[in-house]
């Protein structure tokens, strides 16, 4: 058996602890990467809320908190409007409060975290509980976020709130545990019209096709937030 | 102008996130950058009359400073992870440089009492028994103090004066920058806001410390400086002043751009928040204030007119300032997001962060000060020579 100099044992088990190395960063590197897409389309939402309970099923949302919820706009022929979400949606929209003679058009709009790119919400965590994975989406580390409350400040869009049963701040994240198995949300799984809909690695060539004709724009663009979430024929005066 | 406020609503999930802990933590920050200004003014720049306010003062910031992050832990979901602050900071957000900074700014306060006092500790150090162990160990050893040590010693004191003024600056401006940088919530989201922070840091350590100097001559039976409280009154007068233009020219600007966002301010200055900002913050803790002042200032008056109006006021500027957080900090929160609403809210008596909580935590640092006071403020002032 030949015997191993000093000098060689060390270049040896150096290099063999270096390829170790680079081999588990390589497949930590290798997972695989999807694109996301989710598209909703008010002019198909009944307002059911079906959406909604499923969501606070799959999630585990508490009581009078919400990951996403309906919100009803009632544009009136003077220009005006009215904005309505009941608990949610929940306790259902009932007839608007207003003369029927008076009704432009009413419309429901899906809300959920807008996942976007350039977001207040991650620039303001002191911690880094909330951050931006691979794909794009922004997660909340719940065991490590200190529960100050900044992120649900900066979110204009008024997707976070406190989870007191996890002592976190909480939102929508796409149901990333279903997506990631490449199953879709749940509020699209229950969704009867279809008018939220979500991609796979561009599995729905609709929402490609829409957003390529743009025929689709983010919630309050005009504030530099550069949301994911699109929205089909969106009305401006929605926010 | 489009009529928006035809509807009222809030996104389901707005709540007031930030409540009376978080009026408090401005206040508390204000109070000890402002005292402690107050009190290095005297060093830094030589100014004589000022100099019977030196020691209260520091005192007084060191005893805010040590419960200054009492309100932020107490409004934490998760206070046992407040260290990951320091552990895992994460550099983008204005919040995360905050406990360096404290941290700081502690240390240097620390520093500077400790030189400021060292006279006192080395006179104690001599007496047998455990208090001159004690006093030895605070010393670190050293029990003699020369005509060149006690000279050096008024250096280093203002040369921590010197660094101390923009120090403090920083760390109440820095608060103000935490609420700035919530882009979307236009009553926050402003230059001037950390600007009227550290004015109104100044408005409040000033008040404090005027209080503090009367209480203290009560209690030690001596007499108050009428050129140290005249020079306190005039630069209350001026920073108050400044704060006030500030405060309204911020209000001025948003009312004279009449964005979408200025109805609601409107409607929440004239409804929820009318009594907190215009009775309390304006007239009462800024009017009324300043008017006082300036009789006192620009009128002939007794000295025991001047020290009981600048007493007086002291307690209604202390009102302002404490308003003005409040209607700063729960007020960003009264609007909707949606900028279609002023929601309701009603401070909780018991609780975390009811108004219970809140009482002890602004009682905390003037027991903590108290203390100091009797063990610190109370002593004959020791020269090297009398060593």
């Amino acid at each position: 058996m030949t015997e191993l100099s000093r000098r060689s044992f060390i270049v040896t088990t150096s290099a063999a602890a270096m390829s170790c190395g680079l081999a588990s960063y390589a497949l930590a590197g290798a997972g695989e990467e999807h694109t996301y897409e989710f598209m909703v389309d008010p002019s198909k939402c009944i307002g059911c809320i079906h959406c909604v309970k499923a969501c606070i099923l799959e999630n585990d949302v508490p009581e009078h908190n919400f990951r996403t919820w309906i919100e009803r706009y009632t544009f009136k022929k003077d220009q005006t409007f009215i904005v309505e979400s009941p608990n949610g949606g929940l306790d259902g929209f009932g007839e608007p409060d207003v003369d029927p003679k008076d009704i432009k058009k009413a419309v429901f709009i899906p809300k959920l975290c807008n996942q976007c790119d350039n977001t207040p919400c991650l620039q303001v965590c002191p911690v880094g509980a909330t951050y931006m994975g691979p794909e794009g989406l922004i997660h909340i580390d719940s065991e490590h976020c200190i529960g100050c409350g900044y992120c649900i400040q900066s979110c204009p869009y008024g997707a976070r709130f406190y989870n007191h049963e996890t002592g976190a701040a909480d939102k929508c994240d796409w149901c990333y545990h279903r997506i990631s198995k490449g199953m879709v949300p749940a509020c699209v799984e229950v969704c009867p019209t279809e008018a939220r809909r979500f991609s796979i690695d561009g599995s729905d060539p609709l929402i490609a096709s829409e957003k390529n004709e743009g025929n689709t724009r983010g919630l309050r663009q005009s504030i530099g937030t550069e949301p994911k979430l699109a929205y089909l024929g969106l009305e401006e005066k929605v926010r | 102008m489009e009529t928006i406020l035809q509807t009222y609503y809030f996104y389901p999930n707005e709540t007031v996130v930030w409540s009376l802990m978080i009026v408090l933590y401005p206040f508390i920050s204000g109070m000890v950058a402002g005292t402690f200004i107050t009190g290095a003014l005297s060093k830094a720049f030589g100014i004589a009359y000022l100099e019977p306010i030196f020691k209260p003062a520091l005192v007084a910031s060191v005893s805010f400073l040590c419960f200054a992050t009492l309100p932020l832990m107490l409004h934490l979901e998760q206070p046992t992870r407040a260290a990951y602050i320091f552990i895992t900071p994460h550099l983008t957000s204005a919040m995360s440089g905050f406990g360096y900074i404290y941290m700081g700014f502690l240390v240097l306060v620390i520093v500077m009492i400790w030189y400021a006092f060292r006279p006192n500790f080395v006179a104690k150090a001599s007496s047998g028994g455990l208090k001159g162990v004690f006093y030895k160990l605070i010393c670190l050893g050293v029990t003699k103090i020369s005509k060149a040590s006690y000279e050096h010693d008024q250096k280093v004191i203002k040369a921590l004066a010197v660094i101390g003024i923009p120090f403090a600056c920083i760390l109440t401006g820095y608060v103000g920058f935490v609420f700035a940088a919530v882009k979307t919530n236009m009553w926050w989201s402003s230059a001037l806001t950390p600007v009227v922070f550290i004015l109104s840091a100044m408005v409040c350590g000033l008040a404090f410390t005027i209080i503090l100097y009367h209480v203290h001559a009560k209690l030690t039976k001596t007499a108050v400086s009428s050129d140290c409280v005249r020079g306190l009154v005039r630069y209350l007068w001026g920073f108050l002043l400044f704060a006030i233009t500030l405060e309204l020219l911020e209000l001025l600007h948003l009312a004279y751009y009449e964005t979408d966002y200025w109805s609601i301010i409107r409607e929440m200055l004239e409804g929820n928040l009318a009594m907190s900002y215009w009775g309390a913050q304006v007239v009462v803790g800024g009017v009324i204030p300043l008017l006082l002042l300036s009789y006192i200032l620009f009128v002939n008056v007794s000295e025991r007119t001047r020290s009981m109006l600048a007493y007086f006021s002291s307690f209604l500027l202390i009102l302002q300032v404490f308003s003005m957080r409040w209607n700063v900090v729960i007020g960003g929160q009264l609007l909707s997001k949606t900028y279609l609403g002023v929601q309701e809210w009603n401070l909780e008596i018991g609780g975390r962060e009811g108004l219970v909580a809140g009482v002890m935590v602004v009682l905390a640092p003037v027991v903590l000060l108290a203390i100091l006071r009797k063990w610190l403020l109370t002593d004959p002032e020791v020269r090297p020579g009398s060593i």
